[in-house]
């Protein structure tokens, strides 16, 4: 009994930790500007002001930007689920020689910094003509993404190889068992790859500044920082635009957890 | 749960699948209002990219609009670019072969650009009936985009920098806000009244503290671009410069960490600020025009004023040192009179009584006296005469700016390390001001050819 | 415990037969198949700004003209430079600190929100939301949060009558204010190991609670033993990532105060886009490159020690 409320206080004290400052972000959003600046400041304001999200939404087509990173997000997930499984099974599943050397040398895509390899990614894009639309951020993800193979791989490699062995008695392909037995298998891991991807879609800021040209096309991430500017930032217009770009993503993980939290499901399957 | 999952599933694959298609449709239909008339044949298309955002996107939008209204063989699309990677964007697209027609600087990469040939020399377009611009702005305003006698930077909207006052602190301290200082040695004594330090260091009132550029002291000292480079080498260490750095170290005798986060105040990420002087805090602040719509629309009961930073002896009362925005012309764009005649017309040249009454929806100090002295300018003024001072000193011969070097931006960032050294005491103003000579000339002959 | 791997040794070639080697080509074949995707995109996207980062290494290039070869000066010019040396510093201290610091932390509240506790569902999504909140607005939050004289915590902290530090003012807790700034957004990794740790069998633990095993043997023998693949992806990413910090301190300290927080891929980014020097930008970042590769190497070789794959007893 002791233990479980022992449990519970932990919880509770990490958690007000945790989301503390959000809490402040959201008290921020309902001020109007006047009373951003009171000190000391005040927690829950009296009344709640909502002037600043209609306001906000307006004040940019947010509208427009938030259907544009669905887009950008939903296509993106799409190209990583199917490549990186792809990818993933062929480094967990299936014992060849180069496949350490390709598995380094994968990773160390992620180990040059992007700052050196934007301008030569750039001219290659710009070459290919592009430049100025999504093609440069969604296509690449249809040929995996380093992040999402990696992880994917773990979760791969912790099903037994009795299983691939036994369907590979009874004559499967290579294809078939990633298909009819290792997939289904992965859903929980699948799941939790297409959210992460989603998620790194609808706050990438750099990708969409460097190659979109057209203020139409925007996406949420860049209409954020129309708040911010070296002349004075509109605090509670920020605050209700990024509360507003937080919230769907909030609601999707809300929803969806139990089904990658689950993990591989392996009952059933000993021996 | 299987079943369940398999619903919730369902629910978001298709509220997803459907938002994507309402995307996409979006995607195709023509986007609104001002690519209307792309397709027209014989339009010269430009592109424009700055780095405006917020209200001043708008504010600019109009003026581009207006623009596009008035020259029907030019259409301009704008691009506002987010400020904090500005400059990455652009350098790439340029690298690449892809840089816009027309884009605004604001951060000194002027000579930078210049040095490469990356920027189209605007002097020669300034014939027949341009010949008039080479001497129609402020001679300070021409001076930053100019570099080795040639204009690749055009002015367009300039700043100033001027001593904020708070009239109630003043008053609480002892001292007459009809009265504000009219030497450094008044300010320094004036200021020490005013500052609020509890026992345990905690900096509740300040009164005032150099954070700000060190730049923007030079007048004041009469310190100039010429006394800080001689052409080919900074000159950093000389009797004016070492004035203008033992001021600033007089006070390293308030708690640096503790002052710094004040003076930071609310501060934004990258810039975006809310200071300590909107909130009533700070005594006296040296800031730009800028902040006077910020009071307006944070903290309107604000009692204060504005006077030209006071002079030391040798330096010069009623001037400011100036920077601004700068349109420039990169040197592979497709239709460089029309670039030219777009970037003419922003500046106000054909139409300064259109400008007079454009510029103060953005706060905005003129770039040449023909504005100025426009009567929807001057009204400007009158209704707010706070604002009038940081106008007028636009006229003084001993304005200052920075030497305009290929370095400049490397100049600012190693300044900015200089001062930290010096108000926490850590260098003396001469070895800090020695350091910074040496640095930025090493990074000068790294970078020249 | 035995230890699993899915690796072929490479045997000498007259111990295998031919049905092996046989097996051993179809392998490959399929293997490149299913990493064909990957191939493809690292030979269209990949290979070409590698290759030419590299090659800007050796040249003075501005971006703005082509560039110029210059051979070894960059290098020559980057272990010259106090500096580099300094962000060299500030981004391994980051790295050797919030990469153990964040693996301990992230274990730990995944095994506390792996409970059943009421409202098990709200509190994963509080602690995972920090981690989704825009940069711009979570950057604006802590400047604010972490500020001496108007900022909560210090406040928090003097009405205890503790000591109230500078934070993001002061060159001594400049850093350690961003790995905390870090840790609070270690949400992600808090998921992944959530999903690790529901695949551990529950009859491991029963078994284990039989033989009379208390709450830390069961944690040190069945618990991390069965999450130690995803242990090692977080921790390779992670150090991965650790060692290219960059965005919070470009935005919220500009490297300040005293170069105290002017991490590697700070002033990697500066000499790249502020001073016109991607030859030495790019120096630098092959440099990094190095290192980060030998540490992820070293990482994964000292792996067959502490990762078991599959569900062998």
């Amino acid at each position: 009994m002791g233990k479980s409320a022992a449990k519970h206080l932990i919880l509770i004290i990490l958690s007000v930790l945790f989301i503390f400052p959000m809490f402040w972000m959201v008290s921020t959003s309902l001020k109007p500007s006047i009373e951003q600046l009171r000190w000391p400041p005040v927690w829950i304001p009296n009344p709640f002001d909502w002037i600043n999200y209609p306001q906000a939404m307006n004040f940019e087509p947010f509208f427009q930007y938030i259907l544009n990173t669905l887009n950008y997000g939903v296509l993106s997930v799409i190209g990583t689920i199917i490549s990186s499984s792809l990818v993933a099974y062929g480094f967990a599943r299936i014992d060849f020689p180069e496949k350490n050397v390709l598995f380094v040398l994968m990773l160390a895509t992620l180990m040059l910094p992007f700052q050196v390899t934007m301008v030569p990614l750039f001219i290659l894009f710009k070459t290919l003509g592009w430049v100025g639309s999504f093609k440069p951020l969604v296509v690449p993800t249809f040929f995996g993404s380093a992040f999402n193979i990696f992880l994917l791989r773990q979760f791969l490699m912790g099903i037994p190889v009795a299983l691939s062995e036994a369907a590979y008695m009874d004559g499967a392909s290579e294809f078939t068992i990633f298909w009819r037995i290792i997939l289904p298998l992965s859903k929980p891991a699948l799941a939790t790859v297409a959210l992460f991807q989603f998620i790194y879609a609808w706050n990438d800021f750099l990708g969409p500044l460097i190659y979109l040209n057209d203020q139409s096309l925007y996406t949420v991430s860049l209409g954020l920082q129309t708040y911010v500017s070296s002349y004075g930032t509109q605090w509670g217009l920020l605050m209700a635009a990024s509360t507003i770009a937080t919230l769907p993503i909030v609601l999707l993980f809300f929803l969806t957890q139990r089904t990658f939290i689950q993990g591989i499901s392996l009952s059933g399957i000993k021996g | 749960m299987k079943a369940l999952w398999t619903k919730k599933a369902g629910i978001i694959t298709a509220t997803l699948a459907m938002t994507v298609g309402i995307a996409n449709t979006a995607w195709a239909a023509e986007p609104a209002t001002h690519q209307v008339t792309r397709h027209d044949a014989g339009v010269v298309q430009l592109t424009y990219w700055n780095m405006w955002s917020g209200i001043w996107t708008k504010v600019v939008q109009k003026m581009v609009d207006a623009f596009n209204a008035t020259h029907p063989g030019i259409h301009v699309t704008m691009l506002s670019v987010p400020s904090a990677s500005g400059e990455q964007k652009l350098l790439t697209s340029i690298a690449a072969g892809d840089a816009p027609d027309v884009f605004t600087e604001w951060n000194p990469y002027v000579a930078a650009f210049a040095q490469e040939h990356a920027l189209l020399n605007l002097n020669q377009f300034m014939v027949g009936h341009y010949a008039g611009l080479k001497h129609w702005f402020y001679p300070v305003a021409a001076k930053w985009g100019t570099y080795q006698g040639q204009m690749y930077g055009m002015p367009w909207t300039m700043n100033t920098f001027l001593l904020y006052y708070n009239k109630t602190i003043m008053k609480q301290s002892g001292l007459n806000p009809a009265d504000p200082p009219r030497t450094m040695a008044q300010l320094w004594a004036d200021q020490a009244k005013e500052w609020r330090i509890s026992k345990s260091g905690v900096v509740s009132q300040i009164g005032f503290y150099p954070s700000n550029s060190w730049d923007q002291y030079m007048p004041m000292f009469g310190v100039t671009a010429q006394d800080l480079f001689n052409g080919s080498k900074y000159t950093l260490t000389n009797p004016k410069a070492m004035a203008l750095t033992d001021f600033m170290a007089k006070y390293n005798k308030y708690p640096y960490a503790q002052v710094s986060a004040f003076e930071k105040g609310l501060s934004g990420a990258l810039g975006g600020s809310v200071d300590p002087f909107e909130l009533g805090k700070a005594g006296f602040y040296v800031n730009g025009m800028w902040e006077i719509p910020t009071i307006q629309q944070f903290n309107p009961h604000l009692q204060y004023g504005a006077v030209p930073i006071p002079p030391a002896p040798g330096g010069f009362a009623n001037t400011s040192w100036v920077n601004g925005n700068y349109n420039e012309i990169p040197a592979g764009t497709k239709h460089p009179q029309q670039a030219f005649e777009f970037i003419a017309w922003l500046s106000g040249y054909d139409n300064a009584a259109w400008a007079a009454k454009a510029y103060p929806t953005g706060g905005w100090i003129p770039n040449s006296p023909v504005i100025t002295k426009q009567p929807a300018y001057q009204q400007f003024l009158n209704s707010d005469p706070v604002q009038k001072p940081f106008v007028s000193v636009m006229l003084n011969p001993h304005d200052q700016i920075t030497p305009v070097t290929p370095v400049d931006m490397y100049y600012e960032q190693k300044e900015t390390d200089m001062q930290d050294y010096v108000l926490q005491g850590i260098k003396t103003p001469a070895a800090a001001l020695l350091h910074w000579e040496q640095d930025v000339n090493q990074q000068l002959q790294n970078t020249s050819h | 415990m035995s230890i699993t791997h899915n690796v072929n040794l490479p045997q000498k070639p007259s111990q295998r037969s031919r049905a092996s080697r046989a097996k051993t080509r179809r392998n490959r074949i399929v293997g490149w198949l299913f990493l064909s995707p990957w191939v493809i995109g690292f030979l269209a996207f990949a290979l070409y700004p590698f290759l030419a980062s590299l090659f800007y290494s050796f040249t003075n290039y501005n971006i703005l003209s082509p560039p110029q070869w210059i051979g070894l000066q960059n290098y020559q010019q980057m272990v010259q430079d106090p500096l580099f040396w300094q962000s060299l510093y500030n981004t391994l201290y980051y790295t050797v600190i919030f990469v153990p610091a964040s693996t301990v932390l992230a274990i730990a509240i995944a095994m506390l929100l792996n409970q059943r506790v009421r409202g098990q569902t709200i509190y994963r999504t509080l602690f995972y939301l920090p981690s989704v909140v825009p940069l711009v607005a979570s950057s604006v939050l802590w400047l604010w949060l972490f500020n001496p004289s108007f900022g909560f915590i210090d406040a928090f902290l003097r009405a205890l009558g503790l000591p109230a530090p500078g934070w993001l003012y002061s060159e001594v807790w400049v850093k350690p204010s961003l790995i905390l700034m870090s840790l609070w957004g270690i949400g992600q990794p808090i998921v992944i190991y959530l999903a690790g740790l529901q695949g551990v069998p529950q009859e491991l633990y029963e078994a284990a609670h039989l033989e009379g095993a208390n709450g830390w043997h069961r944690t040190r023998h069945i618990t991390l033993p069965m999450i130690s693949p995803v242990i090692l992806f977080n921790v390779v990413l992670g150090m991965i990532g650790a060692f290219q910090y960059f965005t919070q301190a470009y935005v919220m300290t500009q490297g300040g105060p005293d170069n105290s927080s002017m991490f590697f891929a700070l002033y990697l980014y500066q000499n790249a886009f502020q001073y016109l020097h991607l030859g030495y930008a790019s120096a630098m970042a092959w440099l990094l490159f190095v290192v980060i590769l030998i540490a992820t190497l070293l990482v994964f070789k000292s792996s067959a020690r502490w990762v078991y794959y599959g569900n062998e007893q």
